[in-house]
């Protein structure tokens, strides 16, 4: 999904790997679980997507695209929509990387933090107990 | 006395306290009520299950990081379609100030026809133009609501606004909760400057200067009854990432609960209630955009997020609307694998984002589930599947009349079209409903205002049928859809309910 002329470093997808880890952990183990299984079916997407016998991460960069592709045009619209929650996440993720907004010329825009109304936060729990 | 958030994160040993009023949610609904029965002198304790990240943060997080945060479900919520409907994102806030953090701040009064179906259809008298004036007079007052300039808009939304007249399509501007909007189109991941008029600072800061208490990180898990009466709530502070920690208890002479279209309901039946109308008759807005690529420079981000709107199909349940994202959010919406599918990234800069909302039928459900999180259901009117295809082809045509060279629309699978003809050729094959990407940032009615026990599940005044002194101040009580952004509506309709509360006698 992230092909790169050069290929990402490393470095690079393992501080992404990371990064989705992070994230999924705010969600409920419900759903934690829903994107554990759909990522079972992109794993063995294969055996009925190409007929090989081969996990995902066995095929070539060239075949994973094919895998994908063609999940993404199936008339199981199920399969297709577990591309689109794996996308969703990964693009949030992947595209909001400073080299990658910079690649698009996004402008981050100056912050500004004076004069905001500011709840006043209480120094600890007890405090209100009392 | 001057109220203040404590942070139950930190808590680390269990928790009793007594008010004269809980409000269980500070997002829309819950702020009102909570700053309208300070001011009266009412006790307020405010509980909230998500955190409180200083408005100072917005601007320092990445979108990610404040979905994660912020968001329900990191912002991966969903309504399961069934039958000919599409998986619909649903996206919510969890956090002090609710989805009023997470809003674009358009500001919508519900519109007449609406409001005049409620009075003589079911019999809500009190929900007319007239008695709703005060209430939404107040709140837009509270929350700076104030027409967008034109100077604001986006090339985004320029480009819609030039398709749409070359179709003959009327736009207006739209009001957004904004003081001095500097159009860094981050509004759905909170205001960087500030500049947004979410509750979390304009109404809550007001409720804590009348000494309401806001206990943030604090999972109520169920409403304590003494018979019929509603007496308190009892749960749990979280930590970070939600799991559950130390208990706390509030004793309290009036529950509101403000949780939310999603979970009020879940909350009610946690705590006892029961009936036929509980977690029914959801509503969503479900919403659709389409992309159009063009061969000038669009860099939409730069303007306000949203800023006109267009009523002209009003009559067949539409409203048209602009809105942007920020790269990372966009990106996902663009078709393709790997190398073509950054290829279409990298059109992001030349990108308009063209937007519609469907005014839908209630027919989603709020179920209770595995997790803590519900289980969200929601079947297409028959009518509003032909609402959202009506809505894709308006918005393809407008983006192919403002010059587009290519336009993608939101189905999964489909190749983007690069004239009318192919456009034509793609509808005709009337892709299934279920492949179309959809939101929703409205869900509304899933525990009903009614005048009889039978029909809904809470009174004109907002209380209860099955429970006394427990009252619901938030979207699930508008009966029926709105047709418009729901921020205004839920807090005009909090405020109403609220003032009802501060009038009525203290138990």
């Amino acid at each position: 999904m992230f092909a790169h002329p050069l290929g990402p470093t490393h470095e690079r997808l393992d501080g992404f790997v990371d990064e989705f880890d992070s994230f999924i952990s705010f969600a409920s183990s419900t759903l934690r679980f829903g994107l554990l299984v759909m990522l079972g079916v992109v794993r063995f997407a294969p055996l009925v997507v190409l007929r090989r016998l081969s996990t995902f991460e066995g095929l070539s960069l060239e075949d994973r695209v094919r895998v994908i592709e063609r999940m993404a045009a199936s008339r199981v619209i199920g399969l297709a929509l577990v591309l689109v929650a794996y996308k969703a996440i990964f693009s949030l993720l992947f595209f909001e990387h400073d080299e990658e907004l910079a690649a698009l010329g996004y402008k981050n825009e100056r912050h500004r933090h004076e004069g905001v109304p500011r709840l006043a936060l209480a120094a600890d729990a007890g405090e209100v107990a009392e | 006395m001057i109220g203040a958030v404590v942070r139950g994160r930190e808590a680390d040993s269990p928790f009793s306290d007594r008010a004269d009023v809980i409000v269980v949610g500070s997002g829309a609904g819950g702020a009102v009520a909570a700053r309208e029965l300070a001011s009266e002198g009412r006790s307020v304790i405010v509980v909230e299950e998500g955190g409180y990240w200083g408005p100072e943060q917005y601007s320092v997080m990445t979108p990610s990081n404040m979905f994660r945060r912020m968001a329900r479900e990191a912002a991966l919520g969903t309504a399961v379609g069934i039958g000919d409907t599409p998986l619909i994102a649903v996206l919510a806030g969890k956090c002090v100030g609710g989805s009023s953090v997470l809003t674009g701040g358009v500001c919508f009064r519900i519109p007449e026809q609406v409001l005049v179906q409620w009075v003589r259809e079911l019999g809500l008298a009190h929900m007319s133009p007239d008695a709703l004036e005060p209430h939404f007079a107040a709140v837009e007052r509270a929350m700076d609501v104030e027409t967008v300039p034109a100077h604001m808009r986006s090339r985004s939304t320029e480009l819609f606004v030039e398709g749409a007249a070359k179709l003959g399509i009327r736009m207006k501007p739209l009001r957004r909760n904004t003081r001095g909007c500097k159009g860094a189109a981050r509004c759905n991941f909170g205001c960087p400057h500030f500049a947004k008029m979410s509750v979390d600072v304009s109404y809550l800061p007001e409720a804590c200067a009348h000494g309401a208490r806001i206990l943030s990180d604090a999972l109520v898990e169920r409403i304590l009854f003494t018979g019929r009466r509603a007496t308190g709530v009892e749960g749990r502070f979280l930590d970070e990432t939600g799991e559950p920690r130390v208990k706390f208890r509030i004793a309290a002479d009036v529950v509101v609960v403000a949780c939310g279209a999603l979970h009020t309901p879940l909350l009610l039946r946690r705590s006892g209630l029961r009936g036929r109308h509980l977690g029914r008759g959801l509503t969503l807005h479900p919403s659709v955009r389409v992309y159009g690529i063009f061969d000038e420079r669009v860099d939409g981000w730069d303007g306000a997020f949203q800023s006109v709107y267009s009523d002209d199909f009003e009559h067949e349940g539409i409203t048209l609307i602009s809105a942007y994202g920020t790269p990372s959010l966009l990106a996902g919406g663009f078709p393709g694998v790997g190398r073509e599918h950054r290829r279409f990234v990298h059109k992001i800069p030349n990108t308009a984002v063209f937007g519609a909302m469907i005014r839908d039928d209630g027919g989603g459900r709020v179920r209770r589930w595995i997790s803590r999180e519900p289980l969200v259901s929601y079947r297409l009117a028959a009518r509003d599947g032909e609402r959202m295809r009506r809505a894709m082809r308006i918005l393809a045509e407008m983006a192919f009349a403002a010059g587009a060279r290519q336009v993608i629309l939101p189905v999964f699978g489909a190749p983007p079209v690069a004239s009318t003809q192919e456009l034509e050729a793609l509808l005709a094959r009337r892709p299934s409903l279920r492949r179309v990407e959809c939101v929703a940032f409205h869900p509304l009615g899933s525990a009903k205002m009614s005048t009889d026990p039978s029909r809904g599940v809470v009174k004109p005044s907002g209380e209860t049928w099955a429970a006394d002194n427990l009252f619901v101040a938030d979207g699930s009580v508008l009966p029926t859809s709105v047709g418009v952004n729901s921020q205004l509506p839920v807090m005009a309709v909090a405020r109403q309910i609220a003032r009802g509360i501060a009038r009525a006698p203290r138990p």
